[in-house]
């Protein structure tokens, strides 16, 4: 298991854990609004028009 | 500086106190900026409009009073927009003197809905008297998380739907949460519903991320508005997405304003001082001041000190 310590709603740190190339993203955070920042920032990582990425915000 | 009162004492003070050189402090209260920013880039009516349109705020915070004091000013001078010798003070409501006040012709009417709507909306009236003729204030006592508030036939008023809602939540979570039930509620009319966050992140990020993409019915996913306080309320203008005024004007507005400001607290105005000069040179028998002004007598320029004296 590959572990990043670093801010998730934070697009490089998406990227550097390859979230553009995931299939899966899973935001537990405890903050409503940072998971759905971190979705958000997924989301623009992944513009194509039928994303093979799907994000789970809890 | 989030209370306003201690944002206009601060002001007030350090404008009588400080000298002409050296740097300088501006205070602001970001709530009046920001309700200044909020209906400047989402306007609840044009200023041509005549019929009676009809705005629900949610939430009666700072926020949301200054937002309901800036749309009843927008609405008492919506014919009378403020040029760079009109423009108003930011208190020009408070104490009843916005200018051009029309109080003919159908009103505005605000929806406010809040846990003490009505306690709120008495100390709006008694803190901006001027709200009196410009707008007709509903109180809906109610939180968003209540039932009632799911009802939504509070919402109609007089057989017809607000035009424009802002919430105005201080809870990012609570304000995405009443704009939601809001769009559900007002789907047919589809009004323009703006959401106060407290920043660009978050909640914000996602309805910036989701909100743009279209349905398969052609609307917005999300027909919410979010507005970041954090990013509007410093800046000098409000920023705008068009400025209708150039930087050389707001310069000359700012300067304006600031003269008008040093005016109002200079400690010896000259209307007053003429009175003095009035009553002693009564006293001494000499001729009045007053009659034709070519008859006036130029006099020799004081000194500063004799003047202050």
């Amino acid at each position: 298991m590959l572990t990043l310590v670093a801010d998730a709603a934070d697009r490089e740190v998406l990227r550097k854990a390859r979230a553009d190339r995931a299939s899966r993203l899973i935001a537990t955070c405890s903050d409503d609004g940072t998971n759905a920042e971190i979705g958000a920032q997924a989301l623009k990582l992944n513009p194509a028009p039928s994303p093979s990425l799907q994000c789970w915000i809890q | 500086m989030t209370d306003p009162a201690v944002c206009n004492l601060l002001k007030e003070h350090y404008i009588r106190t400080r000298g002409t050189v050296g740097p300088r402090l501006e205070f602001f209260n970001p709530f009046q900026s920001g309700a200044r920013a909020l209906l400047d880039e989402f306007p609840a009516f044009s200023d041509q409009r005549q019929d009676s349109p009809i705005v629900l705020v949610v939430g009666a915070g700072r926020m949301g009073q200054e937002v309901i004091c800036r749309l009843a000013w927008q609405w008492s001078t919506r014919n009378a927009r403020p040029t760079l010798e009109t423009r108003p003070s930011s208190d020009s409501i408070r104490d009843n003197s916005a200018p051009a006040a029309r109080s003919e012709g159908p009103g505005l009417t605000v929806i406010l809905v809040d846990r003490e709507a009505r306690r709120k909306s008495e100390a709006i009236r008694n803190l901006f008297p001027g709200i009196v003729q410009a707008c007709k204030l509903i109180e809906c006592e109610m939180d968003v998380r209540w039932p009632e508030f799911e009802r939504f036939d509070w919402l109609c008023c007089g057989g017809r739907l607000p035009e424009s809602v802002y919430v105005c939540l201080d809870d990012n979570s609570l304000a995405l949460q009443a704009g939601l039930k809001l769009q559900a509620a007002l789907k047919d009319c589809w009004p323009t519903i703006v959401v106060r966050m407290s920043d660009d992140t978050g909640f914000t990020a996602l309805l910036k991320a989701v909100g743009s993409s279209a349905s398969p019915a052609g609307r917005p996913v999300f027909n919410l508005q979010a507005f970041s306080l954090m990013n509007k309320f410093w800046h000098p203008g409000c920023s705008r997405p068009k400025p209708s005024i150039s930087w050389l004007g707001l310069c000359m507005l700012r300067t304006c304003d600031t003269n008008e400001r040093m005016a109002r607290h200079c400690p010896m105005r000259p209307p007053n001082i003429r009175a003095l000069q009035r009553t002693r040179l009564s006293s001494h028998g000499t001729p009045s001041m007053k009659g034709p002004r070519s008859r006036n007598v130029v006099m020799p320029r004081i000194s500063g000190e004799n003047w202050l004296r």
